[in-house]
């Protein structure tokens, strides 16, 4: 627990996905730290066309890595206008950058986030 | 041809394979598939669609890989180098691990093919994995050999049926005389269950189809004659249900019955699951 990364920027849900507001109303969406250990090393990333609407909590992606395949639980309702194209060829970015170059999609979003978690509640989560 | 694999550490499975190849001199080069995932993941992109997880959604290995073919386990690739193609229909996807292997099915193997089987079971078993082997009846004299060999830790006998669906279900049919051989052989072993499987199998037109609780029946009055036993323990038992909705506990107690009729110590056997 102690090595891993919760920051302060963004919001996050129980299905360890995080969600942080851009300048331009848009959500960027990505799994947090604890859900890349949790997986191990990823080596494929499934993830949604852009122009398609999830509501909160559903699956939006897949993540796979040699001893699981992950949903990827959405925090927010939206539409994905992005996606991160990198992840095809380097799915390992989940791994090493989940907050940066590991990101998975950009949403724009019907709510306003408030039912998901800050970095600290988030944080007691996972240490529970 | 150049072979490639994909291993793990620790992997029982994957020393089998390589030993085998390094004993019949044929080279090749082994990726950690989660020490090198770099490598591993391209070659993941690129042959996903082919390659299965169990039923804990792992990546089975070793997977092999020689620029002709993509083969995933010990058992389907030591087949594939030991065969080619020939034994297909008789090795497939192991449903279990850690020191077991299953899905190996001894009346399967096609005539002309049965140094190679048990050239494969040889090496398993030669390599400490312990073989779960299935019958339906067909090719006692193999599973004799077999068994006298002492390539089988355990032994499942099918009973695919009624004798007129065998060809449909089991790939073919099987004689009053051939069926009495084997479950004699089964109830001489140690360690064997005979059932009577309810799976998802492809019908005349193609369709998913299943054996109803009166067919169910006929296989074992077909049973019965082959063992002379009225108290013979069998079992009915859930099998994949494919296409098809899978049986309830409600489903499963009408093949009891049925089984019962003739065998009146037919249960209900829980499928295994690892």
């Amino acid at each position: 627990m102690a090595d891993l990364k919760f920051p302060d920027d963004r919001r996050y849900h129980a299905g360890h996905l995080w969600a942080k507001k851009n300048a331009d109303g848009t959500w960027l969406v990505g799994i947090t730290d604890f859900a890349q250990q949790q997986l191990g090393e990823v080596i494929f990333v499934d993830l949604p066309a852009t122009g398609a609407h999830f509501d909160q909590g559903q699956s939006c992606a897949d993540i796979e890595s040699a001893k699981v395949v992950s949903e990827a639980i959405l925090p927010l309702s939206g539409m994905v206008v992005a996606v991160n194209e990198t992840l095809a060829d380097s799915p390992r970015l989940l791994n090493s950058d989940p907050y940066g170059a590991g990101w998975l999609l950009r949403l724009a979003a019907d709510d306003t986030g408030e039912e998901t978690l800050d970095a600290a509640a988030y944080k007691a989560l996972v240490a529970a | 041809m150049s072979i490639t694999l994909y291993t793990g550490q620790n992997c029982n499975r994957c020393t089998i394979l390589k030993d085998y190849l390094t004993s019949k001199c044929l080279a090749f080069t082994a990726y950690d598939f989660q020490g090198d995932g770099d490598v591993f993941s391209v070659f993941y992109r690129k042959h996903r669609a082919k390659l299965h997880r169990d039923s804990e959604n792992r990546l089975e290995i070793p997977i092999y890989d020689d620029g002709k073919v993509v083969r995933q386990g010990v058992g389907e690739v030591l087949a594939y180098l030991l065969a080619g193609e020939e034994l297909d229909g008789c090795v497939g996807t192991s449903w279990i691990m850690h020191g077991w292997i299953s899905n190996i099915n001894v009346s399967a193997c096609p005539t002309g093919q049965e140094e190679h089987f048990l050239a494969l079971l040889r090496l398993l078993t030669a390599g400490g994995l312990k073989v779960i082997l299935d019958a339906d009846g067909r090719r006692p004299e193999l599973l004799e050999q077999v068994l006298n060999a002492g390539l089988a830790a355990k032994l499942l006998l099918n009973i695919a049926g009624p004798a007129r669906l065998y060809p449909a279900i089991a790939g073919g049919p099987v004689t009053p005389g051939d069926l009495k051989k084997s479950v004699a052989l089964a109830r001489a072993f140690a360690d064997s269950v005979i059932r009577i499987p309810v799976a998802a199998h492809a019908d005349a037109a193609g369709m998913a189809a299943r054996i109803t609780p009166a067919e169910a029946g006929e296989a074992a009055e077909m049973l019965l004659a082959a063992s002379g036993d009225a108290m013979l323990p069998a079992f009915v038992e859930a099998g994949p249900a494919g296409a098809l909705p899978p049986l309830t506990a409600e489903d499963m107690l009408a093949y009891r019955l049925a089984a019962r009729k003739f065998l009146p110590k037919a249960e209900i056997r829980k499928p295994e699951t690892h």
